[in-house]
């Protein structure tokens, strides 16, 4: 393989991979939960992916290719951790992958719309927000750092959430129109 | 949107879509009845996966843009916070671009390679408690003094200069505050990612460097291979050899070639230190200001500057020594104002600087130019480089002598003073109207005299250094050290200055 065909299979790689970035993010971070070992995971995805990108038929599409390998690196990850946690099962594993492939192609349009959303959240839901996402706080430490309860504090960022989701689907069809 | 901090009960129909959240939450389901009838109810319902995945996506989204929203906080209000808070705080995002692509050693190493530093100090010069052979892990580093050359585990050989903050995330992912990083990535680390408050570039190979100020928009060299540039929107921007980018304001920038320290360098800074440069430079100075002939130093250590309060407009930044201080000229109108030398008429003058400066395309970049230049008024000083990279001391009322070889007409150097990468330069000039002669030095060794029929004693007065009228002759590079002498200072002196500034070993006479 010569410099200029290299190139162009990186280029091709890279392309392909930001397409897909987004379907691999959610693919794990729904199937595994801590926020360090869910990032651990993509990773290993994106080097696998990288590695072996010559076995990839281009026919088929990458997204379906790349949440296959995301899948056994997910099993790979449910292995090294303890028993008390959540382990989607292989059927889950497949039908949360079958429907991320049947999904759009995702852009980085939401990623632009949730910027503006979150620009009008209120400080304190962009406070707790920080607590949860930023410092990996558990819900009875951000409980005991806002005074209330932990089960509150669920119920609070599932509001905010429902609200930043209501809002980044107003902003895309805005911009659809 | 403020109605979701008021806590309640929750209807009932939320109740499963709460723990939908609870899941992605981590919040302790364990293999509990819910849980199992959670995972067994999205197994079946097409919806309630979908709606899974709706929430994982946001979740996704938000744990990635908070992370970067709070670096850029966290840049911006660093001197006050605690660092150690901070690095605590500003944990992993998930922005695996394309890329994380093939660090080879992964492939042997697999997952447990995350447990195991990221990289090893090479060479560490005036920076304390990072010395050769120290492990980095995930933890936050400020350096406020000198310059490091780590290797990633990776094997991407890394130069950082002070002042910098910085954490790695991984062998493939450095996190920066603030500081400039000179990177150079072989095949097996492609993809090392350096991410920046305003933005983050991702490697493709193999030379490139960032400037992330601690206020203002972070800057993105590409001095060989391909670079992916990622703006604050996380919009792609693919940089080529010879191309720079402004993050923040996603547009193209002039390559700094000299902004950088990079690998073959460090290790002479090094050997300078070692061989106590600093200090040989230390006591040159002393005897400078001893010289009675001494009109300034301005060195812009802040004590005993001839700069007082004087406010210019440029950035400060490590000089030739770890931790001490330079001018830094970026951006068009960068400049220092200068009033030295008074309304004396000097029969004789010497200038020398230390500079390290950019090779840029466009014309003229000023050394020293008065304010009161004009052809009416004999003897103002500027100095400067022109296009083709000599020095030129431009003083009206000269007059070059029938037999002078310069061609175009004013006291000129000869050979070229920038270099394709930017490194420390002494630079002198030797004005004597006695002797009627322009010389110039270029690191100690003398580098062309100009013969003169007619020569004005020199004036200076008010100045620039850096510019001229605001957005004529732009300097862009660093200065350290420029100094005024009013006599003829002697070709064996000015190597002597060279010789024990030069924060490399001096080359010998």
């Amino acid at each position: 393989m010569d410099a200029h065909e290299a190139g162009e299979i990186r280029e091709r790689l890279s392309r392909l991979w930001m397409q897909a970035e987004p379907s691999v993010n959610a693919y794990v971070f729904a199937a595994v939960q801590r926020f360090e070992d869910a990032e651990d995971v993509v990773q290993q995805v994106a080097l696998t992916a990288a590695r072996r990108f010559d076995e990839y038929d281009g026919t088929r599409p990458f997204v379906a290719w790349v949440l296959w390998l995301a899948k056994s690196k997910i099993i790979d990850h449910y292995r090294t951790q303890g028993r008390q946690r959540i382990i989607f099962s292989e059927t889950l594993l497949d039908q949360t992958a079958a429907r991320l492939v049947a999904r759009q192609a995702a852009d980085h349009a939401g990623a632009v719309a949730l910027e503006k959303c979150l620009d009008k959240l209120p400080p304190k839901s962009r406070r707790l927000l920080d607590l949860r996402y930023v410092e990996d706080t558990s819900m009875e430490a951000i409980a005991q750092a806002i005074e209330s309860t932990a089960g509150s504090v669920r119920v609070m960022l599932y509001r905010i959430r429902n609200l930043l989701a209501d809002c980044v689907k107003a902003e895309l069809a805005k911009e659809a129109t | 949107m403020s109605d979701a901090l008021r806590p309640n009960t929750l209807h009932p129909d939320d109740a499963e879509r709460e723990l939908i959240d609870a899941l992605l939450d981590d919040v302790a389901l364990g293999a509990s009845a819910n849980a199992n009838s959670l995972l067994t109810r999205l197994e079946t319902d097409a919806d309630l996966c979908d709606y899974l995945l709706d929430r994982a996506i946001l979740h996704a989204g938000l744990r990635r843009s908070l992370n970067r929203r709070s670096l850029a906080d966290w840049a911006v209000t660093r001197p006050q916070q605690d660092i150690a808070e901070a690095a605590r705080r500003t944990s992993r995002p998930l922005v695996w671009s394309l890329s994380a692509a093939v660090c080879l050693l992964v492939a042997v190493a697999g997952w447990q390679l995350w447990g195991r530093p990221c990289a090893t100090v090479m060479v560490g010069i005036g920076t304390h408690g990072l010395a050769n052979g120290k492990s980095l892990g995930r933890e936050t580093h400020e350096l406020t003094a000198g310059v490091l050359e780590l290797q990633t585990r990776c094997g991407a050989r890394v130069v950082i200069e002070a002042p910098a903050t910085f954490r790695f995330e991984s062998p493939q992912r450095l996190r920066m505050a603030q500081g400039r990083i000179a990177a150079d990535v072989p095949p097996q680390a492609k993809g090392f990612t350096v991410m920046t408050p305003s933005g983050e570039a991702i490697d493709l190979g193999t030379r490139f460097a960032v400037d992330v100020p601690a206020s203002g928009a972070a800057e993105v060299h590409v001095f060989d291979g391909e670079v992916v540039a990622r703006d604050g929107k996380n919009r792609p921007t693919s940089l080529r050899d010879g191309e720079a980018f402004s993050l923040a304001a996603n547009a193209a920038r002039e390559l700094r070639t000299a902004a950088f320290i990079r690998g073959g360098e460090v290790q002479e800074l090094a050997a300078a230190v070692a061989a106590g440069q600093e200090r040989a430079s230390r006591e040159a100075m002393r005897r400078l200001h001893a010289d009675p002939a001494l009109i300034a130093v301005i060195d812009f250590e802040g004590a005993g500057d001839a700069l007082g309060d004087t406010a210019g407009q440029y950035r400060v930044v490590q000089g030739r020594w770890p931790g001490s201080q330079a001018a830094d000229f970026t951006n068009m109108g960068d400049h220092l104002p200068l009033d030295v030398g008074g309304d004396t008429d000097w029969l004789q003058l010497t200038v020398a600087v230390w500079v390290r400066l950019d090779r840029l395309g466009a014309p003229f970049q000023s050394l020293y130019h008065t304010d009161g230049w004009n052809r009416q008024n004999p003897g103002q000083v500027h100095w400067m480089i022109v296009d083709s990279g000599v020095m030129r001391l431009a003083l009206p009322g000269w007059k070059l002598a029938a037999d002078a070889i310069e061609q175009h007409g004013h006291p000129e150097s000869r050979t070229s003073v920038l270099g394709a990468a930017g490194r420390w330069m002494h630079l002198a000039i030797v004005y004597d109207s006695i002797a009627k002669t322009a010389r110039f030095y270029v690191d100690g060794r003398p580098d062309g005299v100009t013969l003169l029929a007619e020569a004005p004693p020199a004036r200076l007065g008010p100045a620039r250094v850096g510019n001229w009228n605001a957005h004529d002759r732009k300097l862009s590079g660093r200065i350290d050290e420029l100094v005024f002498v009013g006599r003829a200072v002697a070709a064996e002196e000015i190597r002597g200055l060279y010789e024990a500034g030069a924060p490399y070993r001096p080359h010998s006479p």
